[in-house]
């Protein structure tokens, strides 16, 4: 017991609000902290006790839970319903959101001002009057989620845990319907 | 006019500007003129100075760290690009002095093997972990999804010169070993020792990182396949097939992490034993003071009251013995309501108002009505009350219960 990290209280904090750590953001001492020697096992053993499951994807850390109200569905399906739409927008961009891809909120909102198709999708996702606040919107809901890091008031950053949008999304199988393949 | 430089005049005049060019170094080439010269370190003299010693570079307004300057931190740290030209030159200047000891055999030629080899040794192992902090902070950092391939794709070729140096130090070392033991020098033996197997480490380290680098390039690839995914999901979506035509529902209640739940951050209560100590104190007096609580604290507390200051209010409440006026009416023959009004009650009590005679009544008549007699008949009664009128007052006789006292 005397191995636990000392950071082990911020570790919590962060990971039991939903979020993740990532080692490509500001909370990437605590990733090295986790990922050092076999701290991860030792913090796996030791959060389990609180109903947690400390989880590891490709460069980051969550936590996961086993038992869930069926309300959470519910807010969950709607969640991600909208999180396929904004990732459908980023990723029509020529800039795709990969793990360390930054984006200037002005930089997109320029970007839509001259595509149309970019234009239609953003004026789906908000409601806010100004292009860079519509942009800044988006993008705020993807660092409350933690898939983004905001780096200054323009700049955001993507994060490792965009791989776990990935992971779910890869996941999801499309029935074939004969009018386009799965581009798996 | 630049004069000449010692060694210590160098490294004095680094030392000087190290904040300078710690921050030169940080932030290459964007950086003002005038936001140097505002700094409290800096002035005009010391800036020609530096300039003047090619420490630094001026260029329309923009100052630089010079070329070499630069290189020296990156080389030292271990940072900035990789490059195999340092393994390279090592390994010629390696052939060419094996090839002079040849011929002849001085100790001259044997000192520059030796140095090569050291050299060899150390330049390999600061490239392959050059190029796997690269590798890492290109994947993790680049900003352009274009640009990141093709990093990660330039160090994959490096990686693959790196490996062929490697091999081809080996080789030479192995073609130069008969050489080497004919020649009695134990530094030399350990030196050749030691470099084979860093060779032969970093030969797997460098296996490490090819497995790395594909890793990387096919999550890249793979994230791309994602999106033209994400695109279909979307269409879907828009046509409300989502649902129907994908396992959708499956896989997102599959899912587990924490992160699509309500997020409810934990509360706790302020520990008591905390408040009690002088910082808990500390932090209360700091919240009271902010919420304005402490207006009257000019007043002080008041001083210890005179003792037996309430002696007279416990007189008058242990006067009222009702269980034994109860006593005294359940041996008389009287009506309760009667004795109650005409109760010479003691003189530490003082005079009872008919108000508060009629409250005892009652009370009496509640706390005690199994030993009392309610007879359901009526009396009345006429009295004046404090505004001079006359009224009636109608009251239950109530008697003494002779069979339940017993």
């Amino acid at each position: 017991m005397n191995n636990i990290p000392k950071h082990t209280p911020d570790i919590f904090a962060i990971l039991s609000r939903g979020n993740f750590i990532s080692s490509n953001g500001s909370k990437g001492k605590l990733f090295d902290i986790i990922n050092y020697e076999d701290n991860y096992t030792i913090l796996k053993e030791f959060f389990s006790h609180t109903g947690y499951t400390l989880e590891r994807g490709h460069n980051y850390f969550y936590f996961s839970q086993t038992d869930e109200p069926n309300l959470i569905i519910e807010k969950k399906l709607e969640q991600f319903a909208y999180y396929i739409d904004v990732m459908d927008f980023f990723s029509s961009m020529d800039n795709k959101p990969v793990v360390g891809t930054r984006y200037r909120v002005t930089q997109i909102a320029e970007e839509c001002f001259s595509n149309e198709r970019l234009k239609q999708k953003i004026y789906a996702l908000s409601r806010r009057e100004k292009m860079v606040d519509k942009v800044g919107e988006i993008a705020g809901d993807l660092t409350a989620a933690g898939f983004f890091e905001q780096e200054d008031e323009d700049t955001y950053k993507v994060m490792d845990a965009i791989h776990y949008l990935e992971e779910v999304i890869s996941l999801i199988t499309i029935e074939d319907d004969g009018e386009q393949t799965n581009p798996q | 006019m630049k004069a000449p430089l010692t060694i210590r005049d160098l490294v004095n005049l680094l030392y000087q500007n190290k904040e300078v060019i710690e921050i030169l170094f940080g932030n290459k080439d964007s950086i003002n003129k005038s936001e140097i010269l505002a700094r409290g370190d800096m002035s005009d003299e010391k800036l020609e100075k530096l300039v003047n010693y090619e420490i630094i570079h001026e260029n329309n307004n923009v100052i630089g760290l010079d070329d070499r300057i630069t290189t020296f931190i990156e080389e030292f740290l271990e940072i900035g690009e990789v490059t195999t030209s340092f393994i390279t030159d090592n390994i010629r200047s390696l052939n060419e002095n094996l090839k002079y000891y040849h011929i002849d055999v001085n100790p001259k030629f044997l000192r520059n093997i030796k140095r090569s080899l050291k050299k060899i040794n150390s330049t390999t192992s600061r490239e392959v972990m050059k190029l796997h902090k690269n590798i890492d902070d290109t994947y993790k950092n680049q900003d352009n999804y274009l640009i990141k391939l093709q990093e990660l794709d330039k160090y994959k070729r490096k990686r693959d010169d790196i490996i062929n140096l490697i091999m081809e130090s080996e080789q030479i070392v192995s073609d130069a070993q008969g050489l080497f033991n004919t020649i009695i020098d134990a530094e030399l033996n350990s030196i050749v020792l030691d470099l084979r197997y860093v060779l032969v480490r970093n030969r797997d380290y460098l296996n490490e990182i090819q497995a790395q680098i594909i890793d990387y390039i096919n999550k890249i690839q793979h994230q791309a396949a994602i999106y033209k995914k994400i695109q279909r999901l979307k269409e879907l979506k828009d046509y409300e097939e989502l649902k129907y035509k994908t396992n959708f529902v499956d896989v997102v209640i599959g899912t587990r992490a924490l992160m699509f739940q309500r997020r409810n951050p934990l509360k706790s209560k302020l520990s008591l034993d905390f408040l009690h100590t002088d910082h808990g104190y500390t932090i209360t007096q700091k919240i009271a003071k902010k919420l304005h609580l402490l207006r009257n604290n000019h007043r002080k507390p008041a001083g210890k009251m005179v003792a037996g200051f309430d002696d007279n209010n416990l007189e008058e409440s242990a006067s009222l013995n009702i269980a034994g006026l109860v006593e005294k009416f359940l041996q008389s023959d009287s009506d309760l309501f009667q004795f109650v009004l005409n109760y010479n009650f003691p003189e530490k009590v003082g005079t009872l108002s008919l108000e508060k005679r009629i409250s005892l009544y009652v009370g009496i008549t509640i706390d005690y009505d199994n030993r009392l007699l309610i007879s359901g008949k009526l009396g009345k009664m006429q009295y004046i009350n404090e505004k001079k009128q006359k009224l009636q007052l109608g009251y239950a006789i109530i008697k003494p219960n002779k069979k339940a006292v017993k």
